[in-house]
């Protein structure tokens, strides 16, 4: 009866010590996240969809409670790059750069339309 | 391309604060497109530069045909050589500097004022020979962009949390999406400096680049391709996670493809950048200022001691203030304040994991971010990008 209560109370202390040493080290991290960010590392680069696309994101596709199977069908349906063999002009820069790639690195910059 | 005085044949360099060329001996002042250098082909689609090699990170530094350059602005080594004359791609616009040098060192300076975990020597290196001037390489692309996304996200029920699915597929056509055209510089770093406002671009001239150095794209189609597909993809993905209802919490892109077509001709540009370089404790850093807006980026060292004697005295006085708490609970023997104090407990807990979430993966941007200040680092990727 002794030992099961020693084993029991051994039990609670050790979950008690991890509870404190996890929530002193979370607490510290975040603070010094936070001086850190404050003081040492200055910008940040969120930017804004809006900024560079008039009308923003048109969804094809928005389920909120989708199953684990159809992760499948979403890939199946938007697996294949819809612009594929598409033709641009390059600019004569990014073809000379190319070249100069492909003197030095063998192969690189072969995949030009 | 060498563009002389009218007056007294002095040089002229450009001044960010009139937008114009100005005498360095009698003060005269041109407006760059009034200005016509007779050896000039406007028509052509190569200007002349001086290339210079650095000997320590093996970096081109890349000066109008007048200037001459001492040190590296990358990695602020002296060891740098004269390597050529050079023709280069004339690019088809360019942002002038409208932030002057000074300017620029007092918005670095008023980020580092009574900051007490940068170390104070740091101080005497915001100096005005440490600066220079730069006109990075930048790719301006129109890109029809298709995405999908399968996202996940916690949602309580009652007592419990369970994992939700999101779905998602979509399509953005982006307008004038800068790119950084050049290797040297890290995309995370370049696309700190952003914004750029292309309103205020003017047509290339090199007399623009009189006083300052500029870099040469040294990207190819499939660089390029790389670089926007990853550059439309992070502007996507911070606004899709937006469509998530508000009750999922821990939200999280777990799997998906994209595409981007670069529509159009991409358009070769020069953005105007303040790199300040130098070296403290044997590492170097380098802090950078967009020549448009004056918005500062980087990341400075910190004195660790001080770091470290934060976290363990946040640490110790967490824990102090528990056990003072329990104790305090304890001494009371209401069944209602042993109600209150489990009920504490639960929702601390739930402040820890949050707190630990937030600190852990914060830190971990704020040690990459210091990564890619370091700027031997950026280099060491440029170099294994190249292999």
């Amino acid at each position: 009866m002794i030992d099961r209560f020693n084993s029991q109370m051994f039990f609670m202390s050790l979950m008690a010590i991890a509870f404190l040493i996890f929530t002193g080290i979370s607490f510290a991290m975040l603070i010094t996240y936070k001086i850190l960010k404050k003081y040492s590392d200055i910008g940040d680069s969120s930017c804004d969809i809006k900024e560079y696309s008039a009308r923003g994101i048109q969804y094809n596709r928005m389920v909120d409670d989708a199953i684990t199977n159809e992760k499948y069908f979403l890939f199946a349906d938007y697996g294949v790059d819809p612009y594929a063999g598409n033709k641009h002009n390059i600019p004569e820069v990014l073809l000379k750069n190319a070249e100069k790639d492909k003197h030095q690195f063998g192969n690189r910059g072969q995949d030009l339309e | 391309m060498a563009v002389l005085c009218s007056n007294c044949a002095g040089k002229l360099i450009f001044n960010p604060a009139s937008q114009k060329l100005e005498c360095a001996n009698c003060g005269a002042g041109y407006r760059p497109e009034d200005v016509r250098d007779i050896n000039t082909d406007v028509y052509s689609k190569y200007y002349d530069t001086r290339v210079y090699t650095c000997g320590h990170c093996g970096a081109e530094v890349i000066t109008s045909d007048t200037e001459s350059s001492t040190f590296c602005v990358y990695c602020g080594n002296p060891a740098i050589v004269f390597s050529r004359v050079s023709k280069e791609y004339r690019p088809d616009g360019i942002i002038p500097f409208k932030i002057t040098k000074q300017e620029a060192l007092t918005k670095i300076r008023s980020k580092f004022e009574n900051n007490p975990i940068v170390p104070k020597e740091i101080a005497g290196y915001f100096k005005p020979e440490n600066m220079r001037g730069i006109y990075v390489p930048y790719w301006v692309i129109n890109a029809d962009y298709q995405e999908a996304d399968w996202i996940t996200g916690t949602v309580k029920r009652g007592k419990h949390s369970e994992t939700r699915y999101y779905s998602r597929a979509g399509e953005v056509r982006f307008k004038n999406v800068p790119v950084d055209g050049s290797r040297i510089l890290n995309d995370d770093v370049s696309m700190r400096l952003e914004p750029f406002y292309l309103e205020q671009a003017k047509d290339f001239d090199e007399d623009y680049l009189n006083g300052f150095y500029s870099n040469t794209s040294d990207m190819d189609i499939l660089d390029l391709r790389e670089s926007a597909s990853k550059r439309c993809h992070k502007l996507y993905a911070d606004e899709v996670v937006k469509s998530i209802p508000k009750n999922a919490r821990n939200v999280k892109i777990r799997d998906c493809i994209y595409w981007a077509d670069i529509q159009d001709d991409p358009i070769y540009m020069m953005f105007p950048v303040w790199f300040l370089t130098f070296k403290y404790n044997g590492k170097p850093y380098t802090v950078l200022v967009n020549g448009q807006t004056g918005k500062v980026t980087g990341t400075l060292p910190w004195l660790q001691k001080k770091v470290w004697g934060i976290a363990i005295a946040t640490f110790i006085l967490v824990i102090a203030f528990i056990v003072a708490l329990f104790f305090v609970v304890r001494g009371g023997v209401a069944e209602i304040v042993t109600f209150f104090w489990a009920a504490g407990a639960s929702m601390l807990l739930a402040t820890s994991t949050i707190s630990f979430t937030v600190g852990f993966n914060g830190l971990r941007r704020i040690l990459k971010n210091l990564k890619l200040a370091q700027s031997e680092a950026m280099f060491n990727y440029v170099k294994r990008r190249q292999s």
